[in-house]
């Protein structure tokens, strides 16, 4: 049923080395159009890296990856123009206002007329308001949907978080997983997230993947995750167990 | 590509103008440039109060040879000489920080890695970051230049003449020519330095060594020559060693090619030339050429340095 699907992120043997470290080993993965797909991994494992790679900050040392049929080496300028990206730690300048902030950011997404554009965007997150006011007053919550604002103002067609409830209070988790529901359903934008949290993965994503040592060890649906460790308690108990090498248990055709 | 860089020039200028310290050196600036006519007016108006008392003494004395007035056939112009100090001493220092503040500003608030994931080039955006701290320092200069003709104007009685005019304007030309080269210098090391405070250290001492020590070599052991711009008091040691000394370096000390080129331009030593016109001529055309030459590699290696640049990687050291 997949194989009908588009690709939207097409990996093929990513692998980026720091000297002697490999940071991201073989990498070979595909994302469907649609899909809100959990990566996960303990810290270290790889994932920034990736998504380093994926939105063109950094040059991979070997292998290819296209988004959306662009190549991320050859043609990242079309790339950068089809994908959102939230890095952990979203930062803005503080001495601009929530509104300044995202009319620049969103003019270098290549929209000209940003001001109609800003007042959706900020309506669809139900953040209105707090335009006028300097990013510097703003909470860690706040600073997070002006991140996702940014991100989403030219309608993307991936989005990519990473650790997108890192430094969140209870609230603010479960609001941004409504948010991130919210756009993969509305707006129909795929979306790749990084994350370690294994209780945003479980209410937000469709597919996961496990990361472990700049290896993917594991990828499948959230379903068929849950129906093949169905002796697990949790989430949790099913990563500890993928993560514990216990892939010979698995089907054959799930292992990557 | 030109409305990308026209899009990162704005968003510069714009928040270049809610930075406290470079309203803090602007303001100190524009303040210099008012007081610099004062200053110019103030010092010939007490020199020729002093003249005139020494005149009314010697002819109540019956001295018949009454020596001529200092400022006989001294162009307006020349009561703004004291701008050239300020331009090479803080006009130099606010165009080091724009420079500096402008790729750090970025790496600080750590939005790199949103600009980078746009639709926007490592090039473009330095270009766009050039041209912005070129319209900044542009509005500077054209400040300075009008503050400068309405005090001459107000301070001196009567309207400048066209070739005046245009003398102050070429002043202001190669002033804006000069604050570059440092706002280029500024940030390539903001690029290139891991940390901030390195990043603005090293050009600070660059500022140090361009505006003070090459000028102390060149103008070898004539101290008064380091800050004034008249080059009569210039005059080297007759020594052979300082004598090459100066041919080397002198080509490359801008700010001495500045104080002589701008000197020239507001008739700050008319008349008083110690060399020939020819010399002159030449060595500010060298001068002039070294400027230039200085604010090309500094603003290619910045856009050298920027394809280097690794976004990932933007957390800054304090």
């Amino acid at each position: 049923m997949k194989d009908s699907k588009e690709i939207v992120i097409k990996i093929e043997g990513l692998t980026k080395k720091y000297g002697n470290f490999i940071a991201l080993r073989n990498l070979n993965l595909q994302i469907f159009k649609g899909e809100i797909f959990g990566f996960l991994g303990h810290n270290g494992a790889g994932k920034t890296t990736t998504v380093n790679i994926l939105t063109t900050l950094l040059n991979p040392t070997s292998g290819i990856a296209t988004i959306c049929n662009f190549d991320i080496a050859k043609e990242s300028i079309e790339v950068r123009r089809r994908i959102g990206y939230l890095p952990e730690n979203v930062k803005f300048y503080e001495n601009l206002t929530a509104f300044e902030n995202l009319d620049y950011l969103a003019k270098l997404s290549g929209l000209t007329k940003t001001e109609n554009k800003i007042k959706e965007v900020l309506s669809f997150l139900e953040f209105t308001g707090f335009e006028n006011k300097k990013i510097g007053q703003f909470s860690r919550g706040m600073k997070q949907k002006i991140g996702i604002a940014q991100a989403i103002i030219h309608e993307p067609e991936v989005l990519f978080l990473d650790e997108p409830t890192s430094g969140l209070d209870p609230f603010g988790i479960k609001n941004l997983r409504e948010i991130i529901i919210k756009i993969n359903k509305e707006k129909g934008i795929t979306i790749f997230m990084n994350t370690h949290l294994l209780s945003e993965v479980s209410k937000t994503c469709t597919t996961i993947g496990v990361l472990n040592h700049g290896n993917l060890i594991y990828k499948d649906s959230l379903e068929n995750t849950l129906k093949k460790f169905k002796d697990d308690v949790s989430l949790e108990d099913i990563y500890l167990n993928i993560d514990n090498n216990i892939k010979n248990q698995l089907d054959n055709r799930s292992i990557i | 590509m030109t409305s990308r860089i026209d899009i990162v020039a704005k968003n510069e200028f714009k928040t270049l103008f809610k930075e406290n310290t470079f309203i803090l050196l602007l303001l100190i600036f524009i303040l210099m440039t008012i007081f610099s006519t004062y200053i110019g007016w103030s010092a010939k108006n007490t020199i020729i109060n002093v003249y005139q008392e020494t005149v009314k003494d010697l002819s109540l004395k019956g001295i018949k040879e009454i020596p001529p007035n200092p400022f006989t056939g001294i162009p307006d112009l020349s009561i703004l000489k004291n701008m050239i100090v300020y331009v090479f001493l803080i006009g130099s220092l606010l165009a080091l920080v724009i420079g500096n503040n402008a790729f750090i500003r970025d790496r600080r608030s750590g939005v790199l890695r949103i600009i980078f994931s746009k639709f926007i080039s490592k090039q473009t955006y330095i270009f766009g970051k050039i041209v912005g701290i070129f319209e900044t320092l542009l509005l500077v200069v054209f400040i300075s230049f009008l503050l400068s003709l309405f005090s001459t104007v107000l301070i001196s009685g009567h309207f400048l003449t066209p070739i005046e005019i245009l003398k102050l304007s070429g002043f202001y030309a190669i002033s804006l020519v000069y604050l570059l080269i440092f706002s280029m210098v500024g940030l390539y090391f903001a690029i290139d330095s891991d940390g901030e405070s390195i990043a603005l250290l090293i050009p600070v001492i660059i500022w140090v060594l361009l505006t003070f020590v090459m000028p102390q070599i060149t103008s070898s052991l004539a101290p008064t020559a380091l800050l004034n711009p008249n080059n009569i008091q210039a005059a080297t040691p007759h020594s052979n060693f300082f004598h090459i000394l100066q041919m080397i370096i002198k080509p490359f000390s801008i700010s001495e090619s500045y104080k002589e080129i701008s000197s020239i331009l507001l008739e700050a030593n008319s008349g008083i030339n110690t060399i020939s016109t020819l010399q002159i001529k030449f060595q500010n055309a060298v001068g002039l050429i070294i400027m230039f030459s200085y604010l090309v590699i500094s603003m290619f290696g910045s856009i050298y340095k920027i394809n280097k640049f690794n976004s990932c990687e933007e957390e800054l050291n304090i």
